[in-house]
């Protein structure tokens, strides 16, 4: 009987002992005996910052490269347009011109975000400590910073042929971040063996949308209203932060190997 | 250290199919050279992959040291070496710059990268070519290459999909003597269809088939089962098809007399004057895996 009693409030007392922190204790000492490990190898590993740094070397020339070529080919077009067209139709089209260019601009990063999964490498950078999160982050930062020189020219050039602010935020900046939000979607949901086509056919769609609804709020009675692009605008950059997010935490990768 | 999948398994979805390539898999890896057989769509690779993190089980656990490893990260990938079967490379890099950039996504300080990327090329004779682009190298220099970025961290934990494949005999025993080396106090898992290379440096394999594993232990334990099933005859070399299509051929040998030495899987009675031989690891695999 005695016995019994003892074991009842031995259990009673072990119910009570809580299980989740104990677990994350063990967890945590896990972690740090794995890391010891490693450190007594190695010195302490690289930052996320530092291995952006030395991506710089690898790839940051390719993708500039590549970006500076077609913005030397948009400019081109441009002063061409300019000089064959009367100012009338240039004032006309640029408008036209400025969105399918922001099509170009996002399209021009598909060859390069398709690398990893064409050349086999995804995998490999898979198991590595920063994983492919940390090669694709860093991509697409480089990306961005093309796509924002690429966007600044571009508007520049155009401003200076006598576009007004708002009519460059409509025609350039709406159909760059809807373009460029439709395919960040498209890619974190796509077998890597159908991105490309898949992505080239939706950015086409998607600019030539954005064509048809920028014309239609030209001669619509919201012509003029820049406000109501602003909570549109705001949208795309939560999808693309979004997105960015599901990236780095790897929650996407899978598609990307299988 | 040790690693124990308890219950794993991974099925994929396609349109109308769920397809189980892993089908609950119990397995505990103790230090030591581990092989993993199995015929070409067993679920190895899907297994190596759920291994090395770069997938996750749709059901079960993997632990190391007691720790799942989704909640150990990239502490995890820190201790791991992968080479995958389909080894990929960016064609513009050379040598050195593939295992820099490699070494930058391990997380290897530069000073810690530059010796061991050194010390790696002296030891997979690779001196010569580190200036080479990946591309221009033969085959068996390419699979050294992916050899040597699974070794860069200096793993506790290797894991080699395939890995001698394309290498010829001689780059083969070098690989072996390589991996025997490096394997003491570490776990390494080698999946292979050359069943010669697990027999000689495996201390435990595992057989898969249809995603599950069928049997564990050592080359020894394994292939005891096949005593007494394991024969060779002398016979006419046209007779050859013949034979193949009655008995499980496992080797046909031309003698230097014009006569044929057929090893096969059956009983003494199957072909005349058959003697009884010593099994291989080679011959369950037969058993196991017939030829269609």
């Amino acid at each position: 009987m005695r016995h019994n009693e003892q074991w009842n409030t031995f259990f009673a007392v072990e119910k009570d002992l809580p299980y989740r922190p104990h677990m994350d204790r063990t967890k945590e000492l896990s972690r740090l005996s794995l890391c010891a490990g490693a450190a007594s190898r190695h010195c302490p590993p690289l930052s996320f910052w530092a291995l952006i740094q030395k991506q710089l070397r690898f790839f940051v020339w390719k993708i500039w490269f590549l970006q500076g070529m077609i913005l030397a080919a948009l400019c081109t077009a441009c002063l061409y347009l300019y000089e064959r067209t009367s100012l009338y139709w240039f004032a006309d089209i640029l408008p036209r011109f400025l969105c399918y260019s922001s099509g170009i601009v996002v399209l021009s990063a598909v060859p390069i975000l398709r690398r990893s999964s064409h050349y086999r490498m995804i995998e490999l950078e898979q198991s590595t400590r920063f994983s492919v999160v940390g090669s694709l982050a860093a991509q697409l930062l480089f990306i961005g910073i093309g796509d924002l020189v690429m966007l600044v020219v571009l508007a520049l050039i155009v401003w200076q042929h006598g576009l007004t602010g708002s009519v460059i935020f409509i025609s350039l900046v709406i159909p760059f971040l809807t373009t460029a939000a439709t395919c960040l979607m498209l890619w974190i949901r796509t077998a890597p063996s159908g991105f490309e086509r898949r992505a080239v056919l939706l950015g086409l769609a998607t600019t030539l949308l954005m064509n048809q609804l920028l014309a239609w709020y030209r001669n619509s009675p919201l012509n003029g209203r820049l406000w109501c692009w602003y909570p549109y605008a705001f949208l795309c950059l939560v999808i693309l932060y979004r997105e960015c997010r599901k990236l780095t935490i790897g929650s996407c990768s899978e598609n990307m190997i299988c | 250290m040790e690693l124990i999948l308890e219950h794993v398994s991974k099925q994929f979805k396609d349109r109308q199919n769920i397809k189980k390539a892993v089908n609950d898999v119990n397995l505990q890896l103790s230090p030591g050279v581990w092989g993993l057989l199995g015929a070409n769509g067993s679920g190895k690779t899907t297994l190596m992959r759920m291994i090395c993190g770069i997938m996750k089980p749709t059901s079960g656990h993997i632990r190391y040291d007691g720790v799942s490893i989704e909640d150990l990260g990239d502490t995890y990938r820190d201790v791991i070496g992968y080479l995958p079967q389909e080894f990929g490379f960016y064609p513009e890099f050379t040598v050195r710059q593939y295992l820099e950039y490699i070494a930058a996504l391990k997380g290897l300080p530069d000073k810690v990268a530059r010796q061991k990327i050194d010390e790696l090329l002296t030891r997979l004779s690779l001196e010569d070519v580190y200036k080479k682009k990946i591309s221009k190298l033969s085959g068996g220099m390419k699979r050294r290459v992916g050899i040597g970025q699974a070794l860069l961290n200096d793993p506790e934990f290797l894991v080699l999909d395939e890995p001698t494949s394309g290498l010829d005999p001689g780059e083969r025993v070098r690989f072996r003597n390589l991996l025997s080396e490096f394997a003491q106090n570490r776990i390494v898992l080698i999946s292979t269809h050359i069943v010669s290379d697990i027999e000689y440096i495996a201390t435990q394999n595992a057989i898969m088939k249809n995603g599950a594993i069928l049997q564990t232990g050592s080359t020894q334990e394994l292939v005891v089962q096949m005593e007494g099933k394991v024969f060779e005859a002398v016979i006419n070399p046209q007779d050859v098809s013949r034979w193949e299509q009655k008995v499980q051929v496992v080797n046909v040998r031309n003698e230097a007399d014009g006569s044929v030495s057929l090893r096969y899987l059956g009983n003494p009675d199957d072909i005349p004057r058959a003697k009884l031989q010593e099994p291989r690891l080679e011959d369950l695999y037969l058993e196991l895996f017939p030829r269609k």
